[in-house]
Formats: C-alpha cells, structure tokens, sequence
C-alpha cells in the first residue's frame, strides 16, 4: 500500500528533460489525447474499435512517459492500469454475484482502458509542464493568486505521500488494519502543519511570475507528431469501420 | 564597537502568541557583523520562537504579540518591508523540505535568484556565484525530495546567499543529520565566516558545535543566557569525566546472555530492492528478550527500511523474518503515532483495541501520570521528548513486546535522550532503535551495536568518542551553573 502511494505520487511530478521541447508542444499533446477520448466516446459505437483507438492512444502516452520520465513510472502506470483493469473485474463478478446486469468482459475492458487514458493524460499536464510553466500560464490566464497555491500544493506532493506512508505502517501496526481509518488525524494535524511552514516559505522566499514559456525547439516536431496521430486515430479507425 | 557594526540588536523582548502566555521575557542579544552565536535551551524553551521573531514570521504566519526593541542593523525590524528584511535576513527551519517552491533544485534557486533581480542575466550570475562557493553543482538536477537532510539545507543555504543576506538563521540545523551531514555543515559554517555573514543557531545537539562559534547562550525562563566561558570551560573535563561516567553504569554482562531469554525476532538473509537496487543486502539478525538494539547509519543507508521490513509492513524480496511476538512501530516523526484527542483516549483506545479491559486502562493512567503527563492533554501538545516516552508507554502498554523506534533522538536535548534512553532500560522494555548520528553515544545501554551501510549490517565499532552521558551531564551543568 505505502509504496503504491508512492510510486502514484511521481506520476505528478514532472520531468528533468522539459527544456528539449517547448512548452505549447508538451501541453498539445495531453489535451490532444483528452479531446481524441471525448471525440472517441461521440464517434464509436462498436467497442472494439474503441478499444483499438484506445490501446493507439495508451501506446503514445506510455512512449512519451518512458521518455520524459524513464522506465520506473512507465512501470507505475502500467500498475495503474493493473489496477483499473482488477477493479473493473471486480465489479463483474460482484455483479454476477449479487445478481445485477453484469457487464461484457469486453466492456469491462473498454472501461478500464478508457480511464487509464484519461487519467495519464491528466497525469502528463503535470510531467510535461513546470511549476513555473503552470504560473506563468495561470497568470496569463488572470489566475495570479491561484497559481501560487497551485504550485506550493503541487510541490509538496511527494513529501505529504511520504509521510501518508509512515502513518500507514504506524497505525497499522498500532490499531491492526480494521482501524486504518484513524490515520486521517495525525495526517490532517501533519497537513496543517505543513500549511503553515508552506506560509513561511512563501513569505521568505515568494514565487516568482517572471518565468519566460519556451516557444520553439526543434525537437518539437515529436509531440507535434504524436499530438496529430492521437487526433487523427479515431477518425482513421472510424473509417475503417 | 562601533554601532554600524551591530547586524542584530534585541533590547527587553517579551513575546507571545495569541491566546498564551509570553514565551520570551525581556529578552536581550546583540550580534556583531560576522559574528557566530549558538543558542541552546530545553524544548519548548522558544528557540524556535525567537528564530521565527527575528525573521517577523512570528507575527505575520502566527499572529503574535511583542514589546521591546529589534532592530535590524540600525534600522527597526517593522519599519522594514517584507522583500527588504529578507534579503537581510534568512531563516531555515527545521524541516528543509518545507522551503522549497519547485520540485528540481536548479529550478528552485534560479526562480528565487530571478524573483529577487527581476532580470535573467543576474539572476544566472548570482545562481552560478552561489552554486560555486557552496559547492552544490551535483545537486542542481535532482528532486528537493530526494536530497538528504543535509544537502537540503546545503540547497537552502545556496538559495538564501542569493540575495547576499547579513545574517542567516540556523533552527535546529543538525536535525536528521548523520555524521557526515554534520561534518558538512560545519564546512558551512566556516564557509560563511569566509563571507562575513553573521550567523546565529538554534540547536539541541551542541556538542559537535561549541567550537564552531563566537558565542554560545543558554535560552531559559524566556532570557538568554551567555554561557560561552561555562561550556568551553566545561567541555574540557571530557577526557577524565568519559570513562568515570562509563565505568559508573555498567550492566551485568549476565543480563545480555540470551540463552535464558525468549527469543522476539529474527531475520535471515533478508533482501529488499527497489527496481532491481538492493536497498537491503543479506541482513541475519535476532533481537531477544530485553535486548536495547542500536543500528547506525548515515541517512538514506536504509534504516526505515530495514524496521519496516522487521515490522512486517514490507515483504522482504529475499529471505524469511519470523515474529514471536507484537511489534510496534515508532516513526521518526512522533505526530504520525497518535490519532486521539488526549491522552487518556489514546490509552482507551490501546487498550480496547487490544481487549486488554478496565485494567490496562488503570495501570496506563499510573504509569503516564508518573511521567508528569497530564491525561486530559492532548498528545500533540507535548513536547517531544514527552510524545516519545508517552509513545513507548502506549506500546509497552498494548503487550507489543519489541518496538521499533526510527530516529527517537532527533529533536531532543542530550538530557531528554539519556532519561529516554533509561526509562527503557528501567522498563525492560525490548526495542530496535535506529539513528544516524553517534556525537552522543552510551555504549554500556545497548545489547548489540550495528552500522547499516550500502545495505549491509555489520557490527559497530564505536571507537573513543563522547557519550551520551558526558553530553546530557555537559547541558545539565551549564543548566545548573546558571540557575546556581
């Protein structure tokens, strides 16, 4: 569990390599994913070839975490989607179990991988753009004072996951597994602290707006590429069918 | 001394926050530019109050209230604007991962360095100016999270030269520090004398420090204390005092032999890896009866691991470990073991969850009464050496017979870890303990002394050094010699 917990938290931590490419390029290819999907869900109505549009679209994501992020968090959203696909299974043989309609194998499938897609692609806003990329755009945007909040929430995710899992190992061992819940109040004490260290931080340090995005690199070629083909796959399955 | 040459001066401070008493009480300290100052006090004596004072986040984050005079060169510390005061003044806290903004260190120095020049040129300039004189270029690309203690604060350091600051405010800088780390930040130290930068630090952990610094004060009943000739003149008598207070408490060898006594763990062969890196490395170990068991390692060697691998909560990859008994588990930070609002529904709590009935509950009430706890407190308004000794009581408690406790010391005076240390010697109580830093070690307490380095368990050989005992005698004496 704890190291779940863990390995989930770099999902949202964002990449070494971002200067490679330019910031318009990483942000069109997860919103070009997320558009496909909705796009997908309007267009097929035979579930295979969703799920082909889908394994394209989970292919391309994968390929450019293994890249951006290495090999060890393209382990993590494969055991993501591992446990997507398990609860998925769940719900069909509680289904059959308790006697409601349970869905097709195939449905449950198609389900699991639409939420893996959906959700890495999410999880790549946060890998493929800065803290100070977010500010900076969020400021654009007229969100000044939010994206301060943002970035110093954003910023402390994988510390707060590290603490989530030494009170997951205390209480258990304290309370046995039947009481886990009772690890919510050293953890809300433990937030509570931290916000307030997080104000001093800011107070001493602040954050800075001042941050230039990037508008070109040659490398961007890639993600324009990969944005286009998660665009044009539905469309070229659709017309397959 | 001429009065530009005053960096700090603090005339009659009292000081409380909203609702309390006042912590401090007519404080006064002067420091000169350049100057070194170590402060020492209790917990809960306002070290960190005072830090977060002079730094004006007492009033800003926390709300306080104060009286007296604080100026800031020649100037007073609220005619200075926020921006002003803070490239004057910096303070790193006790927890270094708390001050970050970004998650990569290049990053997170840059966009301060451009926050503070508004422009990309000299914000790179006074980067690689910094990134130079405090050595961290291996640091740049790596996650704040994945530094250590002590390159997080060297980070921090780097990051608060930036804007060329007088005086840099250390809270309890030693903290999670293993030895190296120690070593490291008295380079540090030196480092910033080189600079002239004034520097004042909050720390428990004195002893690796008191010849690191100009001035050393003692904060008690609110004041400050100068016990500069005291503890120099004290810390003298170590060679002679080491050995008697060795000798004086000397455990029957009888005691340690395990044959007679039941045996509560043991681990063969145990591997643990992360992606394919072995983090734990052919690790025997068996923990009996009674046995105060020490392991050692600098930080990041694995230790939480290796306690979380004996408690059961990680599958080692490799290798067997058989439990005879219940264990608990004492994290490092103490917040994370209490879920109740007092601390008599704590030991409710223990108790029915364990069906040990009225019983368990009385002879809990009594033997956290005999710590001078209060029952109707809660236990997150303790200190911290109270939360560790009441955390030991609610395991031995619960029946758990070996508990695991990662990293008690931090945080604690010399005293504090030496009554610690002795409450669970008086109480039989079997346990694991782990710590990075061995500047105060008691050797005669423990059954069995480990390092933990690259993933392997070896015995420890402590070699001559000060023990925990001249330590906590050290702070008593110029505690005492004060009061006296």
């Amino acid at each position: 569990m704890a190291s779940a917990i863990r390995d989930f938290s770099y999902i949202l931590v964002y990449s070494r390599k971002l200067e490679d490419f330019s910031t318009f390029s990483r942000i069109m290819l997860p919103f070009s994913i997320l558009i496909s999907l909705v796009y997908m869900r309007l267009i097929f109505s035979d579930v295979y070839y969703d799920i082909l549009g889908l394994t394209t679209l989970l292919f391309i994501e994968l390929s450019v975490i293994s890249y951006f992020r290495g090999f060890r968090n393209t382990l993590n959203a494969l055991r993501l989607m591992a446990f997507f696909v398990l609860l998925g299974t769940l719900i069909y043989s509680l289904s059959h179990f308790i006697g409601w309609v349970a869905p097709e194998p195939v449905d449950v499938i198609d389900g699991a991988l639409s939420l893996v897609v959906m959700f890495l692609a999410f999880s790549l806003l946060f890998q493929l753009v800065s803290l100070k990329e977010w500010r900076r755009i969020l400021s654009i945007l007229g969100f000044k004072q939010y994206s301060v909040l943002f970035s110093l929430i954003i910023s402390q995710i994988p510390i707060v996951i590290f603490y989530a899992s030494e009170a997951f190992t205390t209480i258990r061992l304290k309370y046995g597994s039947r009481k886990i819940h009772k690890v919510i109040v050293p953890l809300v004490l433990l937030s509570l602290q931290s916000a307030r260290s997080l104000m001093e931080s800011y107070t001493i340090y602040g954050v800075s707006h001042e941050h230039k995005l990037i508008t070109y690199r040659a490398n961007d070629v890639v993600l324009y590429v990969a944005s286009v083909i998660s665009m044009i796959t539905p469309l070229l399955i659709n017309s397959l069918a | 001394m001429k009065s530009n040459d005053l960096l700090l001066e603090v005339r009659n401070l009292y000081f409380k926050y909203p609702g309390k008493d006042f912590v401090l009480r007519d404080l006064n300290l002067t420091l000169e530019k350049g100057e070194h100052v170590l402060i020492i006090g209790d917990t809960g004596s306002g070290k960190t109050t005072l830090a977060r004072v002079l730094t004006r986040i007492a009033f800003t984050v926390y709300g306080g209230e104060a009286r007296g005079v604080i100026k800031i060169g020649n100037r007073n510390l609220f005619e200075i604007n926020n921006e002003e005061l803070f490239e004057k003044v910096h303070l790193i806290g006790q927890n270094p991962y708390m001050y970050f903004t970004e998650l990569i260190v290049r990053d997170d120095i840059y966009n301060y360095a451009l926050r503070i020049h508004r422009s990309h040129d000299k914000a790179v300039k006074s980067f690689s100016k910094v990134v130079e004189a405090t050595g961290i270029h291996k640091l740049l690309d790596r996650y704040f999270y994945e530094l250590s203690g002590g390159e997080a604060r060297r980070v921090l350091v780097a990051k608060a030269l930036i804007s060329n600051p007088d005086l840099l405010i250390f809270d309890e800088p030693l903290m999670w520090l293993d030895e190296k780390g120690v070593e490291d930040f008295k380079e540090l130290l030196k480092l910033l004398r080189f600079l002239g930068k004034g520097v004042i630090v909050f720390e428990h952990r004195f002893l690796p420090l008191l010849r690191e610094v100009d001035r050393i004060y003692l904060l008690r009943d609110g004041k400050l204390v100068d016990v500069t000739e005291l503890a120099l003149k004290l810390s003298r008598t170590r060679s002679s005092l080491r050995n008697d207070l060795e000798k004086a408490s000397v455990v029957n060898p009888g005691e340690r032999n395990s044959n007679n006594r039941q045996k509560l763990l043991e681990a063969h062969g145990i591997y643990y890896s992360i992606n394919g890196v072995n983090i734990l490395k052919n690790i025997d170990l068996s923990i009996y009866e009674n046995d105060l068991i020490l392991i050692y390692g600098l930080n990041g060697s694995g230790k939480t691991t290796l306690l979380k691998v004996l408690a059961g909560y990680l599958k080692p990859t490799k290798g067997i470990v058989k439990r005879y008994c219940d264990i608990m588990y004492i994290p490092q930070n103490i917040i994370l073991f209490y879920t109740e609002d007092s601390v008599i529904s704590e030991i409710r709590e223990i108790c029915r969850s364990r069906k040990l009935g009225e019983n368990c509950i009385k002879e809990g009430v009594k033997k956290v009464m005999s710590l001078n706890i209060d029952i109707n407190e809660s236990p997150f308004n303790l200190s911290y050496g109270q939360m560790v000794k009441l955390a030991v009581t609610i395991a031995n408690l619960s029946k758990a017979k070996l508990l695991l406790l990662d990293e008690p010391f931090s945080g604690s005076t010399y005293s504090d870890r030496a009554k610690l240390l002795e409450y669970l010697r008086g109480a039989s109580i079997s346990a694991l303990i782990t710590t990075s830093n061995l500047d105060a070690y008691q050797g005669y307490m423990w059954s069995k002394t480990y390092r933990l380095e690259d993933g392997e368990l070896s015995e420890l050989g402590i070699g001559s050094r000060d023990t925990l005992g001249y330590a906590a005698w050290l702070y008593e004496e110029i505690r005492n010699g004060i009061g006296n």
